[in-house]
């Protein structure tokens, strides 16, 4: 097992990698932050995943992140509903955003274009689910992750002209949308 | 004895009881605020007052982080409706909730989000 990164810098992040035994390995990539693990349906259990977090940043993928570490170290409910994160919903929008940041920063346009992964506006819904705005003018990407295997995730899209849902929702397919609002 | 319908020319206002649901960089009320939560809370609808203040509205609540406002009108030409139920108290009706169709729901919400006007603010 390698040090904890040294320049996890802000207390809601130390507070996130002490409680969840986050183990930082030599990065590949500046922004790794890698949950390794398919199977959401597993009960949660941070302990058990392999999270590369080197340091977070000034860019729109860990000033996203830093919006849910935020959440997670918060009050747990509010006179709306529950506010802090499950920790179904953290795990599943880690993944989604890590693969989605990986596959964005991997598309050949977007590099010679210089194009960085945007910085989203996250939110919890009244059960304790994830929401990421991410907007640019007309246009407007939201990611929501239920807060239990229960719910459905999907990404909703919309401009001036149309709108719409995709319930397919993967790092990939949110890596495609996530070019509409650059 | 409340009244039983609102005018298009009435505001109704909506509190916003989440930091996170207001955008402060652009001083904008997020689409957040304006989902359905899931029943059986928001069952009638979502919440909204009327004929009050927008610091009135907010102290219905133990924290408000703002009170936006909407025009009744502009909420009916979106196909919704605005239906008293108490003196000061409204439900926006004819929203939907995200289980049962997500793109409508946020369609609504987004919709909801760019009329409203943040009024107040603690």
């Amino acid at each position: 097992m390698l040090p904890l990164a040294e320049n996890v810098s802000t207390p809601p992040i130390h507070k996130i990698v002490d409680r969840y035994l986050v183990y930082v390995h030599v990065p590949s990539a500046p922004w790794d932050f890698v949950v390794e693990d398919d199977d959401d349906s597993r009960t949660p259990d941070f302990d058990k995943y392999d999270v590369q977090q080197p340091h977070l940043g000034t860019d729109g993928f860990s000033a996203t992140i830093k919006q849910i570490f935020a959440l997670v170290a918060g009050d747990e409910s509010d006179g709306y509903g529950v506010l802090r994160p499950t920790d179904y919903a953290q795990r599943k929008t880690l993944k989604l955003l890590s693969r989605a940041q990986k596959a964005f920063a991997d598309d050949v346009e977007n590099r010679q274009l210089g194009l960085s992964f945007p910085k989203g506006f996250v939110a919890t819904d009244s059960e304790g689910g994830i929401r990421i705005e991410w907007l640019n003018g007309d246009k407007t990407i939201r990611l929501v992750v239920p807060a239990s295997e229960n719910g459905q995730s999907y990404i909703y899209f919309e401009d001036d002209s149309e709108y719409g849902t995709s319930d397919r929702v993967n790092g990939s397919v949110l890596a495609h949308f996530l070019r509409l609002v650059r | 004895m409340h009244r039983q319908t609102l005018d298009c020319q009435d505001i109704v206002l909506r509190a916003v009881l989440r930091s996170a649901y207001i955008d402060r960089e652009n001083n904008r009320v997020r689409s957040d605020a304006f989902m359905l939560r899931p029943l059986p809370k928001d069952e009638d609808g979502l919440s909204v007052s009327f004929d009050c203040e927008p610091a009135q509205s907010a102290s219905q609540f133990k924290k408000c982080y703002g009170v936006a406002s909407l025009h009744v009108g502009r909420i009916r030409d979106l196909g919704l409706d605005v239906v008293p139920d108490d003196v000061t108290h409204a439900n926006v009706t004819g929203l939907l909730r995200s289980d049962d169709n997500p793109a409508e729901a946020e369609h609504f919400a987004s919709q909801l989000a760019k009329q409203a006007r943040l009024v107040w603010q603690p």
